[in-house]
């Protein structure tokens, strides 16, 4: 740029340290058409290195060591003079906070010092550190992270025990404090219950149906998926049934968990027996109450009737007459409790599918890339998300697994779970769409497919939208995922 | 804040980590800080074992 | 863990309670403003201290290079440019770090026996340091005629007012000061300006009734007025004073110096007295004056380590947050550097209790072992040179120290006391 033209001014008796000044040469410089911008309190010695820059002395000579003077050198007139316009307005200017330029939670606990909790979600090899310090200064945590040491966990949730507070996870999916979803959650009313969980969807899965049944939620606490074995003991499950027994606004409380450890059965137990106020136990396996069941015993235990909720008539879909070949029930999954559960109704009707995340060890698949048989697939399980995005926020994986099942000629049912809620995609039903056609394209429609959807009206994505277009990709879709397993165990001709 | 405290007050966020996690706190309407978290960097090993020794 | 290494651990923790007690004891007072040769010992003809670890000539870096030859000049041992640099390749001048003289200086930090230094005593101990004076010109390389003359004024009409104002007054008392600018938001290395003006007024009525030359006693307190940065030589040499006790105390592991030459970056460790471990020079991060670019700026220079090494500059500049302006950061992360210094520090100063955190005494005596253990490393706030010789300040940033001056200084404390 070639400058000719140069503008100066003054401000009287106005003192600007050399620091600032520095700064406001800085930002003038970079205004349109600006080729120098030169900033001083107006000494001697700067007004001679004025005019040596150039600037005009009859302009300069004006200034005394008590006033800043302000000279810019631009294109044109018009560019310097409306630089220097600005000037005030910098001068005035105040500093706003700006929260993102935070780096450690020290410095954040000095923007927001009434914080209260820290949700972490760093890599787990990084995870237990940002715990300590949250733990150290005080705070509650919320660590989503997995691959966290089991032995950190142990002394995070001993550490968090002595000092009143609590760990929610590792690896733990949701929480839902005072109406606050942590993590993945839905949009769920206030209300009577209160739930721990041992995983992430099912609290997601316990939470929405009690909203959809017309009750609501006290508070969600996650507390991790290992929390409830031996080697941790259920700290954090403990501490979460004391707190939400003494909690004003919780009349019952629900506990989802998957498998517990010998010893802390017995302590759970005991806790369970002594606490005021009624505990409905859903520990996801064979012959246990589903999470709808659970769902129905909370709502009427603090006293109200469970409304009727349900999509409209999910259509049934025309289907040709499958190839005899086709026998298959292949579930893909993004929520590891709907996979659980899918096995439970399936064991319960004789079917021992196989699964990357069995409820019962001699049913884990050899290859999880590869189903055999009856299979359901935990896609968000560690062995699909390490380095990769999780399902429930990026569809693409599986996508892959979709039409990998649907070009294997036994396969008869492919059963999905679809969960909404904050933190989730934007659209996930829309996200599958494209795969489950393919299916549908590929299998010349002799695939039925069944989805669930985890959801409510308050979430971002919205339950009917979502249902809709599920049902318009080709799905029939159901409200909870026991009902989409049976009707999967139906639709592959299995009477229980 | 102990957790019977934490229930008592709405919840004001420190999030570490998922950037989209902060903004669905933000969503609900949830006071938050964002850390722009990154790893720290490794020591040596060597290093690593003296400083056993010494501290 | 064996019996040993506890007893280690032990005696490291002792000496290193010792070594942080000695600073936070320092008790400053500027006793004199006297010619460098009447004051510092060892400093003969022919001869210029300068900031940082030991380097010869050749690998000076350009602006400590054209500040040598400004000294050069300055004591007319060469009548040109030309003819110093002659004499300076021909090694018939002996350049040493001020930091073996009990001396400290700004930028290149160059010391020659005419030019008159503060002297500050630290009562606590009674040994004495030196700092050159701090000014925008010489320090940074520019041995034009207007640098030379700055220090001819100095040295003939400046320091000779204040010198016999100090001598009136028997000693200027530091720490009120100190304390009182801190608590104004100074930090004593970048922003000393409240320092300054109350260093101004207490003096003022010294510099007038032990004086006669009413010029030159103007001259004075017009220098006085107009130098925001005035304060920085005498912190610096408190700081150096408060620091020299703590040296040589076997078993510490507390860092006694961090200076800079332009070309590498030194420490000093208590434990390893006499030893200095230094790493290449790092880059400053910040805000360069009109006219200059990123590709003009030296590397970080300086003996004004010391104010950090002390528990002032980047250490404090939580209560400093108008300095941020420097980088475009917020008062938020001007506390959170002062927050994390507390990682690497052994004590809080009793004196200095900041408001922005709830009156906790300021972060002070940084430990080798845990700047290596933490990965955090001292922050340091400090001006820029031009890379070459002949400019003036260029500009002014915050950077940080090698962390292999650091590693390589906790392997040799290992090394000395049987640990591998």
């Amino acid at each position: 740029m070639k400058a000719v033209a140069s503008a100066c001014t003054i401000r009287k008796n106005r003192y600007v340290d050399s620091v600032l000044l520095m700064h406001l040469s800085k930002r003038l410089s970079q205004e349109p058409g600006v080729t120098d911008a030169f900033l001083v309190m107006a000494t001697d010695a700067n007004r001679s290195r004025a005019v040596d820059s150039g600037y005009p002395e009859s302009e300069i000579k004006v200034a005394g060591p008590d006033d800043l003077l302000a000279c810019v050198r631009a294109v044109s007139e018009e560019a310097a003079s409306k630089a220097l316009g600005k000037l005030d307005a910098l001068l005035d200017e105040q500093r706003s906070q700006n929260t993102a330029t935070v780096r450690s939670i020290d410095e954040a606990l000095a923007a927001l010092p009434a914080a209260n909790i820290v949700a972490v979600s760093v890599p787990g090899a990084f995870a237990a550190n940002e715990a300590r310090r949250a733990l150290e200064r005080g705070l509650n945590v919320f660590l989503f992270s997995s691959g966290v040491p089991l032995a950190d966990e142990r002394e995070l949730k001993r550490e968090a025990s002595r000092k009143g507070l609590i760990v929610m996870g590792p690896d733990c999916g949701t929480s839902i404090i005072s109406g606050v979803g942590f993590g993945f959650a839905n949009g769920v009313r206030r209300g009577p219950v209160g739930v721990v969980g041992a995983s992430g969807t099912g609290i997601q899965a316990i939470t929405t149906l009690v909203h959809r049944m017309g009750s609501g939620i006290s508070h969600a606490i996650g507390v991790g998926g290992r929390d409830l074995s031996d080697r941790i003991g259920g700290i954090s499950t403990l501490a979460a049934l004391d707190v939400l027994d003494a909690d004003d606004t919780t009349e019952v409380i629900v506990l989802v968990a998957k498998s517990i450890g010998e010893k802390t059965r017995a302590a759970l137990g005991q806790r369970l027996h002594s606490m005021s106020k009624r505990a409905i136990e859903c520990y996801l396996g064979p012959a246990g109450p589903t999470l709808e069941d659970a769902a129905v015993e909370a709502v009427r235990a603090s006293g109200r009737r469970p409304q009727d909720f349900g999509i409209p008539s999910s259509s049934e879909v025309d289907h040709r007459t499958p190839h005899p070949s086709r026998r298959f029930i292949r579930g893909v999954f993004a929520g590891g409790t709907f996979c659980s559960e899918a096995q439970a109704v399936m064991l319960d009707a004789g079917i021992e599918a196989r699964s990357n995340a069995p409820l019962l060890p001699h049913l884990e698949l050899s290859d999880a890339g590869k189903s055999e048989g009856h299979s359901l697939v935990d896609m968000g399980s560690e062995e699909y998300t390490l380095g990769r995005p999780h399902p429930m926020i990026d569809a693409r994986a599986r996508c892959e697994r979709l039409v990998q099942e649907g070009r294997d000629p036994e396969t008869r049912v492919i059963l999905i779970d679809v969960v909404l809620g904050y933190g989730a995609a934007a659209d996930p039903a829309g996200d599958l769409t494209a795969a489950l056609r393919q299916v549908e394209r590929e299998s010349d429609g002799e695939i039925a497919i069944v989805a669930s959807v985890c959801g409510t009206e308050l979430d971002p994505q919205g339950l009917e939208r979502q249902t809709k277009t599920l049902q318009d990709a080709g799905a029939s879709v159901f409200d909870t995922s026991s009902r989409a397993a049976r009707a999967a165990l139906a639709l592959a001709g299995i009477v229980p | 804040m102990t957790l019977a405290e934490l229930f008592a007050a709405p919840p004001k966020v420190i999030n570490v980590g998922a950037g989209n996690f902060a903004e669905a706190l933000v969503a609900q309407g949830a006071e938050v800080v964002n850390v722009l978290w990154s790893p720290p960097p490794s020591i040596d090993p060597e290093i690593e074992r003296l400083l056993e020794k010494l501290i | 863990m064996s019996s040993v290494v506890v007893d280690l651990k032990q005696r490291i923790d002792e000496a290193n309670r010792e070594a942080a007690a000695i600073l936070v004891a320092a008790s400053p007072v500027l006793v004199d403003i006297a010619p460098a040769g009447e004051v510092i010992e060892g400093l003969e003809d022919r001869m210029i201290l300068h900031a940082g670890p030991p380097i010869e000539w050749s690998r000076m870096c350009g602006a400590q290079q054209g500040a040598v030859v400004g000294m050069t000049l300055f004591e007319g041992w060469a009548s040109s440019p030309t003819e110093a640099y002659s004499m300076l390749e021909r090694g018939e001048i002996r350049l040493e770090p001020a930091h073996h003289h009990h001396a400290v200086g700004p930028m290149a930090g160059t010391i020659s026996r005419s030019l008159p230094v503060w002297v500050v005593e630290n009562t606590a101990h009674g040994n004495r340091a030196c700092c050159r004076p701090a000014e925008e010109r010489q320090q940074f390389g520019d041995y034009g005629d207007e640098a030379i003359e700055g220090l001819n004024r100095w040295r003939h009409v400046i320091a000779p007012v204040l010198r016999n104002a100090v001598a009136h007054e028997q000693g200027i008392n530091l720490k009120p000061i100190i304390t009182k600018a801190l608590q104004m938001g100074d930090e004593l290395h970048n922003r000393p300006n409240a320092a300054s003006g109350l260093f101004a007024t207490t003096i003022a009525p010294a510099a007038v009734a032990a004086n006669v030359d009413q010029e030159a006693i103007i001259a004075t307190l017009q220098h006085l007025r107009y130098n925001d940065f005035l304060f920085l030589g005498i912190s610096m040499a408190s700081a150096k004073g408060a620091v020299e006790p703590a040296e040589g105390i076997q078993f510490s592991t507390m860092v006694t110096a961090m200076a800079r030459n332009g070309t590498e970056f030194g420490i000093r460790v208590s434990g390893l007295p006499g030893e200095w471990f230094t790493a290449p020079a790092p880059k400053v991060e910040g805000l360069l004056l009109p006219g200059y670019d990123e590709g003009d700026a030296g590397l970080d220079m300086g003996d004004s380590a010391i104010t950090e090494t002390v528990g002032w500059g980047g250490f404090v500049i939580g209560g400093a947050p108008g300095i941020l302006a420097l980088t475009g950061g917020t008062p938020e992360e001007a506390r959170g550097y002062t927050r994390a210094m507390r990682e690497i520090t052994l004590t809080t100063s009793p004196d200095y209790r900041m408001p922005a955190f709830g009156f906790e005494g300021a972060p002070v005596g940084i430990d080798v072992r845990r700047v290596v253990k933490t990965r955090t490393l001292p922050i340091i706030d400090t001006a820029i040179a031009h890379r070459k010789a002949g400019h003036p300040k260029i500009g002014a940033g915050l950077v940080r120290p090698p962390m292999k001056c650091f590693e390589d200084a906790l392997t040799a404390f290992a090394r000395r006391h049987g640990v591998s």
